[in-house]
């Protein structure tokens, strides 16, 4: 179970995906999601804190979760 | 009777020379000059001196070079023909061989940002490229980032941030976050630094968690992320403001190698 944490609110969204891809790179979600604005997130991967923005399309599939 | 005007004239009395010509060596002809004997000497120096005016052509010259052993001495001692890898090195796995230059990446490269206002997402504000190559495979090494924000005018809005990622191009889509602080007050400045260890096959880790203003003063845990030496990296020093009102900018940004 992945959560999203909204930046200024504090309020968690519970998300259930933990794998994308982009760049032809894999990515496993470990770790809170962070929302840093209307259009980016901060997504705790296994390679990393990855900056996800709202021209990826993994964007969407996190926000709309 | 002979017909001959000229002959050898054979002194028994001298010892036969069956060797090659020397200096001293002397030579007689006696020709018939109105009736009498002429007798002409002519010494071994003077035929060799002689012989020596003459000149062979080039391509012409017969016989075996080492025997040439002047010249056989002076081509041994040449330097081989030079074979990239084997008797001369290479430079980051570039051959030296050829003309041309070869541009060594520095190990230090500063940024200068320009103002982000406006927007409340993350922005970049300025880029260093870290060229390919410059990390290489089986040496590791350490990064040192390090990078100052400015809170621009006198505007009391709300703080901003300036954040350190890097990526493969001069994008934050995807990009690796590595560090963050945020200024507070109007017309101040921030400083912060990472230090990033590239491991020599193929990650990067640096201090968690990120929000330190040095991780040299601060003991913790460290993120691992993958990183591609063999293509271009940028390391991209961001802004952003909590109120789109309000300015900030990413003054100088460096990054610099330790190997």
């Amino acid at each position: 179970m992945q959560e999203i944490q909204d930046k200024f609110n504090g309020a968690y969204i519970h998300y259930m995906l933990n794998t994308f891809t982009y760049n032809e790179i894999e990515y496993t979600i470990t770790g809170p999601i962070e929302v840093i604005s209307e259009t980016q997130l901060h997504v705790e991967t296994d390679k990393g804190i990855i900056l996800v923005d709202d021209t990826m399309d993994i964007y969407k599939e996190l926000t709309n979760g | 009777m002979s017909t001959f005007n000229w002959w050898g004239d054979w002194r028994p009395s001298l010892t036969p020379h069956t060797s090659n010509l020397q200096p001293t060596d002397l030579i007689e002809c006696t020709s018939i000059v109105g009736g009498a004997t002429v007798n002409t000497a002519i010494t071994g120096a003077q035929i060799i001196a002689a012989a020596s005016g003459g000149s062979a052509t080039w391509g012409g010259i017969t016989g075996t070079l080492s025997a040439q052993t002047d010249l056989q001495t002076a081509l041994n001692a040449k330097q081989p023909t030079l074979v990239s890898g084997t008797n001369i090195k290479t430079v980051n796995s570039n051959s030296l061989l050829g003309s041309g230059d070869i541009s060594l990446p520095s190990n230090k490269l500063s940024a200068i940002g320009t103002n982000v206002t406006g927007t409340t997402a993350n922005t970049i504000s300025a880029n260093a490229l870290l060229p390919a190559n410059t990390l290489v495979t089986g040496k590791p090494c350490m990064i040192h980032i390090k990078a100052r924000g400015r809170r621009v005018g006198s505007s009391v809005l709300a703080v901003i941030a300036c954040g350190m990622y890097r990526n493969t191009s001069v994008s934050l889509s995807g990009a690796t976050f590595l560090g963050q602080i945020q200024i507070g007050a109007t017309n101040t400045l921030g400083q912060f630094e990472r230090h990033l260890f590239w491991d020599g096959a193929g990650n990067v880790s640096v201090h968690f968690p990120n929000t330190l203003v040095s991780d040299m003063i601060n003991n913790g845990t460290y993120t691992t992320s993958v990183i591609n030496p063999a293509v271009d990296n940028y390391f991209l020093y961001t802004i952003q403001c909590s109120n789109a009102g309000d300015t900030g900018q990413i003054q100088w940004g460096l990054h610099t190698l330790y190997a």
